[in-house]
This record gives C-alpha cells, structure tokens and sequence, in this order.
C-alpha cells in the first residue's frame, strides 16, 4: 500500500539533486550563486522542520522562538566556553525542544486560530528577555564574532567549512536533505498517519486508539527540536546574531509561506516552495525592490491561501491520491 | 470495588457529569452484561452523548468511577479505552474527510487492532468489514463524498475495526430510511451473535426498541426508568419527558 | 503627585489602546474575521495623517476624517478579499491577513523607509489647576476621541435599527440569518464602520507614538487582547480592556524599565487564551457545548 512516490517526481527529485551536487563544478566561483543556494536550503530546511508541526493541523507563526534560542544557545555556549560548533549547534536545537516542551504543556489545549495567536505572542518573552539580560546575552547588541564552523578533513582533503562558500553550500545542502529524509519518514510512517488522523478528526482518532496528546506534543517537540538546530546553524554561518534578527516575523513567516506554496501535504513541498521563491525573491525582486522586497511572501501567502491552497505541488501530484 | 459477577461487562456507579454550571449527569448507575443489547433513550438534552462521551473518555465525570471487564478505566484517556476493547460511534459521523473508505478502516486496524496499513491481513479484514457495512462499491472515494447514511455505516465498520468487545452506536437509526433501518437491525444482530455487547442511542425509538433487550430511559442527566422494551414504553415519566420535550419544541 | 501623573499617563494611553481595539473588535464580532493586519493598516492611517500635516499643513484634526475615509474604503477591499477565504475561516484570514501585514509594511518600508517618524505638537502641556498634574494636549485628544468614538459605537448599536441588526449577528449568525438579517451585508456593514475607526486611530497613533513599518504587530496584539478581554461584542468592556492594558503597561515600565514593555502584551495575550478565552466580562457562562 505504501507506495513509493510515483515515477515523475522521482525522476524530478533526482535531476534537481543531480544538478545541485554538480552545478559547482560548471560554475565555479559564481559567489551570488553559492550565496543565494545556501540560503534556500537553508529556510528549505526551516520550512520542513516548521512543517512537521503543521501536519498536525496547528500552524505556528511563533517558530522564530525556537530559532533565536537555538541560535543563541549555540552562540553563547561557543562564546563562553568555546566548544566546538557542532556541539554547540547540537545544544542549540536543545534549547529549542526545551522551549517546545514549554508550548506543549502550556499551549496543548489550544487549536487554530488561538494556538497561532499564542506562539505568535511567545516569540516576545525569549527575545525581551535576551534584549535586557545585557549582563550575558550583550542585549540589543548582539553576539559578536561567532567562531565560524571549523575545518573538516576527509582523508588528506581539508574543506574550510569557515571560510568557503562552496563548502558551505554543499554543507548545508547535506543538511536540508537530512531533514528531508526525516519529513519523509515521518510522512510515510505509522507516526505520520496517526498525525494525519488528528489532523483530520481528532476525536474520532482518539477513539480508534492513536495518542493524540502524545503525538502532538512529540511532534511539536521534533520541530522545535530540528528548528533550534537551523538557528545554532545560522549563528555560526552567520557569525553575528541579535535579537531583532533572530526573533524575527521574517523566520516566523517564511516556512509558512514556503511551505503553503510548496504544498503542506507533500515531501517535498516545504523544500520546492523554497527553492522556487528565495531565488525569485533574492534574484529579481531585490534587485527590482532594493527595500521591502519581501512584499513577494505577503503577496505569495495571500494568493496561494485563496486560489490553490494546497500548494503548486499538488498540480504535480493530483493524480494518484487514493491509490 | 471491583466488579464482582463475571458476566457484568460495563459496570458505571455514581457517575456525575458538570459543566461549568449546569449538570448533564446525575448519579448514573448503570450495568451492561456480556452480549447484551442496551439502548439509551430519551429526549433531547438528556445526556444520552455524555454518557457515551464519559464512558469513552472524552469528557471526565466530576464523581463516580467506570469499571470495564473488572478494571477501573474512570479516569483514562480515549485511545487507551479503545485498546481494552471499547469502539463508538459519533452522533454526527466523523470520518477522515480526505481519506479514502478504505484507508478510514485501514486506520482503525492500524491504530486499535495493531495490524499495518500495507499487511495482507489488514487488506483482508478491510474487505471483509466494507463487505458487512455494504460500502465495497465505493472503497476509493474520499469519506467526505459519502452521502450520510454510508458515513454512519463506514464509521461503525472503522468502529468495528479496532476489534472491540463493547460498541457504542450512538443515534444508530438518525437519518436513515425505514429499509436501511431494517439492514441495520440485522447487523446489530449479527455483531451480537458474534459476541459483541452494544450500548445505543436513539432518539426516534424506531430501531432500538426492535432489537434491544434492555432500555434505559433518561431525562435532565437522570435515569427515570430501566427495563424491558415495552414495559419502559409504556410509562407515564418516560412519555411525559418525550411530550414535554414536543411542547418545548413548538413553543 | 509622581503616582498619579502616572495614572493620567496611564489612562490616556489605556484611552489610545481601547481606540486602536475599537475597529478590531468590531469586524472580528460581525465576521469572525481576525485581522492580523489590522495594526499596519492603523500605521498606514499614520503614515497619511503625517504625511497631509507635514507636506501640505493640513491641521491635524482635519486629518483624522479624511484619514477615516481611507480606511473605510481599504476596508471594504479587504471584506471583498475575505469574502473568498474558506473554512475553517477564523485560522484562513489570520494566514491571509498575515501575508496582507507583511504587504503592508514592505509596502510602508518602501514609501515612507525605516526612519521613526512622528506629529509633532507644539502647544505646551496643561497644567492642571490646583495640582501639579501635566496633560499634553495630545492626550487631551487621545481621551476626548477615545471617549467619543466608544460612547458612539456603544449608541450605533444599542438604539439604532442598524445596530440591532449588527448586534443579532455578532450574538447568532445563523439566527441573524433565519431572523431575515442579511448577514453578508451586515459583514460589509461592519468592515466598514470598523474601517473608519482604524482611520480615527491612526493620526492619533502617529502623534502618541513613533511610526515606523513594522511597529504594527503590536498594535494588532494590543487589538487582539483587548478584545478578547472584553468578550466579543461588549463595547463598554473595551473601554475598561484598554485602561487595564495600560495601567499594566505603565506599571510595567515604572517598576522594570520600558524594555520590559512589550512583554507585558504577550504574556496577557497568553493567560487570556489560555484561561478565558470566552473573553473576562462576557456574562453568560461558557454555553455547556457537548462534545461529541
């Protein structure tokens, strides 16, 4: 019954995947390039941690909470103790599911409309906390000077994670496909149908014998989970953060907008959806629009929402949903 | 206290249900023995769906405990009673709207009984259970396409799915014409003599006097009579609450 | 003397926010639409009044209807746009006015830039007689209009036929509906109304408080509380939502320092949805809803 996905979007999945893994070796030192790529797998894969908590049905508008903590639990514990970013990152999305347990117990009873209003409010306790504890986040300044990821050697080969941006590239491509494979198993899994059950009729899923609490409240766990690890990802790729950067609508919005348009019920909506509207947004709005070209997200969540809510992945994949 | 004779299935003692102010059960003591048929009935606002809903695990009773097959499951949760073996249906259907009929059942047998969506054996007990609720026809189409009448059959086969022991069918008879209500008189049958015990509701009578051995009569979160079919018919409380719910309804 | 110049302060801005409450309150009521865009459309006011004062010296009360006149007319757009939106309707025009709030302040970013902006006023404060109370002639306003957009809404709708009308359906659509209360009307009606209230609040927004483009999501969040406060349809509890915000806010900002501000909203946003999301003054007591 579990079939896999049927043969056109493989086929598809393989070429992009093909091109992505070779269009360095064409384009050698295209730095815009690299640059923008970087960054769409980069919110590709926040938009995919975002989602696994939307399959349950609850939209989030307050994931930039998960983000900045993770983001500076990464870059304080590097800041203070001077580990290792990978380490750090790992503690990152830590911080994160912390929070995450935190919405769980205090938001588990809420649904639609009231549970978006509540995360979108909860993104303001981390970051006025952090704004005024100057002490030992540096407040409204930010941390500063984040030690960038360290050399990695693969036999006699050493890739300078810090300073290339072709590493980086391939670096966080690695990542998005890891977080793709885990939003597919996830899909496709027991897990992902009893989410999809509550999703659609919680009660009767209750009924039939799914653990609606405890899916949930891992589930958000999870995301929150892979969204902390995209912001100790982002302090040391970045190598400065502050509150207002990090807490921001923007991280909160953009999977939102990705995903709807990518589609929200396929594997690799959240993923399309950003490889087709960072580029576009990056490339030809901002050169159109030096400011406010993010106007692009606001239009594109308003058309999708009204015209195709499902997402431009479903034209692809309308065929064969009930086989 | 346990429950103390072993043929008692479904044992409630002293079960009372408040929301905010106002009672929706009061005091319930309420027996059902292995196999048989039981039907709740009464007017509107009665708690026929409360009960259920306490006894399911949906809304918890403010006093009283619930004894299943000698176990307390008062306080837990809905999915942990589906796996003792307690399966309902909802007075208005709810099946997964975009799932197909079959994967609706499917998730029942994966959920309630343990037996995986792609497995043979889930196939063939989904066959068999569209088969008995007479939806093989329309096995690929989306739930929420179902007219009425098949979304209440397909949510008794889901029901039927999870391998209960004890049914709650509630408003069994609820927008059904009087042929479908014969069908399903027949299949109220079968399920027994297959061994399951049934717990009903029905607000119209049509049905439930037809084939329960036992009626339970509510009004205003009460019990006010409990008996055979006929003899609980034929009291003056029980029409008394049906004629003045009529009243209210006209005023 | 310092506590109670504090609670004027507290009670002018309490008097602002029930404004700034006041047309969210209202369409959310009628429609059940929750405008998430709702701040940036009252800095989209902002910015016109400040642009009509500075560019062409309109004196600032003159602004206010004109402002006002916008709004209704974006307004009614936005109730042409919302009309399209399907279920579950409260969560689908939250998402799609989200997208309208990150049009509107990329749309502001571009026009009016990042800088903080602000009306000046040059008349000096008032001393209040016998005491050595200040109040700007600002907050003169703030409380004047405040007072008087509530004490008009709250007549609009308890003596007008109107009223009656657009009170049947924020209590009971579907009994509005069967009543012969055209409810789509009453849903254009209300956007309406709601809209010239936004366009009151705006000026007076960009001459309490700094402009800038993405300052609106926390006058939507201020909407948003006190409307949950007050319970859906209860004008007078508006008014109260507003003062209590305030006084939080203020009290806030003295004991901690304003940098805790903005925590006070969201916290409050959080209880209410958590604890009484039925709204504190709604009389009737949650109707027992049976599950199931």
């Amino acid at each position: 019954m579990i079939r896999t996905a049927t043969s056109p979007a493989v086929l598809g999945f393989t070429a992009a995947l093909l091109f992505f893994i070779f269009s360095p070796f064409l384009l050698q030192d295209n730095a815009v390039y690299y640059r923008v790529m970087t960054m769409t797998f980069f919110y590709g894969a926040l938009a995919l941690a975002w989602n696994l908590y939307a399959l349950t049905g609850n939209i989030s508008l307050g994931h930039a909470a998960f983000f900045g903590l993770g983001a500076y639990g990464s870059a304080l514990l590097s800041h203070y103790w001077h580990l290792s970013p990978w380490a750090t990152v790992l503690f990152g999305g830590m911080v994160g599911a912390v929070y995450g347990l935190l919405w769980t117990v205090a938001f588990g009873c809420l649904r639609g409309a009231r549970f978006a209003l509540a995360t979108l409010a909860s993104v303001e306790i981390p970051r006025v906390i952090i704004d005024n504890w100057e002490s030992f986040t540096f407040g409204s300044l930010g941390v500063v000077g984040i030690t960038g990821f360290s050399a990695v050697r693969v036999g006699s080969v050493s890739i300078a994670l810090g300073e290339s941006l072709k590493a980086q590239y391939y670096l966080l491509l690695c990542c998005t496909l890891v977080i793709l494979l885990i939003h597919r198993q996830f899909i496709k899994s027991k897990w992902g149908w009893a989410v999809r059950a509550l999703r659609e009729e919680e009660t009767a899923a209750s009924m039939l014998g799914v653990n609606v609490h405890f899916t949930r409240s891992v589930t958000l766990l999870l995301s929150a989970f892979l969204t902390g690890l995209c912001g100790g990802v982002y302090a040391h790729l970045m190598g400065l953060i502050e509150p207002p950067l990090v807490f921001s609508l923007h991280i909160s919005a953009l999977p939102l907008v990705l995903t709807m348009f990518g589609g929200r019920y396929l594997v690799c909506g959240p993923l399309l959806g950003a490889l087709i509207l960072y580029p576009l947004d990056q490339v030809l709005f901002h050169s159109l629009l030096p400011v406010g070209h993010s106007i692009l997200y606001g239009l594109i969540i308003i058309v999708t929402l009204l015209f195709f809510p499902h997402g431009i992945g479903s034209w692809v994949q309308r065929r064969r949903t009930f086989s | 206290m346990g429950a103390k004779t072993p043929n008692i299935l479904l044992k409630l003692a002293g079960i009372s249900v408040e929301f905010q102010e106002r009672v929706a059960l009061r005091h319930i003591d309420l027996n059902v023995e292995q196999q048989e048929i039981v039907a709740v009935i009464g007017p509107n606002g009665a708690g026929k769906t409360t009960l259920f809903n306490v006894i399911c695990g949906q809304v918890k009773p403010s006093s009283g405990t619930i004894h299943f097959d000698g176990r307390d499951i008062t306080r837990w949760s809905s999915h942990r009673i589906c796996h003792q073996g307690i399966a309902r249906t909802f007075q208005i259907a709810r099946p997964f709207p975009q799932m197909s009929t079959r994967q609706n059942i499917l998730m029942g047998l994966w959920f309630g009984a343990g037996k995986p969506y792609g497995s043979p054996a889930a196939q063939a007990r989904a066959e068999e259970l569209l088969e008995l609720v007479d939806l093989s026809p329309k096995v690929d189409l989306p739930a929420k396409e179902l007219t009425l009448s098949e979304q209440r059959r397909l949510e008794i086969a889901r029901a039927l799915a999870t391998n209960p022991r004890f049914l709650l069918l509630d408003e069994v008879a609820a927008g059904l014409s009087p042929h479908a209500i014969k069908e399903m008189a027949e299949l109220i049958k079968t399920l027994r003599q297959q061994g399951l015990t049934l717990l009903l509701t029905d607000h119209f009578l049509t049905l439930t006097s037809k084939v329960s051995d036992r009626l339970v009569a509510l009004d205003q979160g009460e019990i006010i009579m409990e008996g055979k079919p006929d003899q609980v018919l034929q009291s003056a409380d029980v029409i008394s609450a049906y004629l003045g719910e009529r009243n209210q309804e006209r005023s | 003397m310092v506590i109670l110049q504090l609670i004027i302060n507290a009670f002018s801005l309490g008097s602002f926010y029930a404004l700034v409450a006041l047309g969210f309150a209202l369409i959310f009521g009628v429609t059940h639409a929750f405008n998430l865009a709702h701040g940036e459309l009252i800095l989209l006011g902002g910015y016109l009044a400040y642009t009509l004062a500075g560019q062409m010296q309109v004196p600032f009360l003159g602004t206010l209807p004109v402002t006002a006149l916008a709004m209704v007319i974006i307004a009614i757009l936005l109730q042409k746009l919302l009309r399209r939106v399907g279920q579950p309707y409260e969560l689908n025009t939250l998402v799609v006015t989200f997208g309208l709030a990150l049009v509107l302040q990329n749309t502001m970013l571009m026009l009016f830039s990042a800088d903080y902006r602000i009306i000046q006023s040059a008349a000096p404060a008032i001393e209040l007689p016998y005491t050595q109370l200040l109040l700007t002639r600002t907050q003169v306003i703030l409380i004047g209009t405040s007072l008087l957009a509530t004490t008009a809404l709250y007549i609009l709708l308890r003596k007008t036929f109107l009223g009656k009308a657009l009170r049947a359906t924020i209590q009971d659509r579907e009994a509005a509906k069967l009543a012969g209360i055209n409810v789509r009307r009453m849903s254009l009606v209300g956007f309406a109304i709601g809209g010239a209230l936004i366009g009151l609040a705006g000026p007076l927004y960009a001459r309490t408080t700094y402009l800038y483009p993405s300052g609106g999501t926390e006058a939507s969040l201020i909407a948003i509380i006190i409307t949950i406060f007050a319970g859906v349809g209860r004008i007078r509890g508006i008014l109260l939502g507003g003062w209590a915000l305030g006084i939080a806010e203020s009290t806030t900002v003295y004991a901690l320092g304003t940098g805790w501000r903005e925590l006070v909203s969201a916290l409050v946003l959080i209880s209410l949805l958590l604890l009484k999301p039925q709204g504190i003054l709604s009389r009737k007591p949650k109707a027992a809803r049976l599950p199931g």
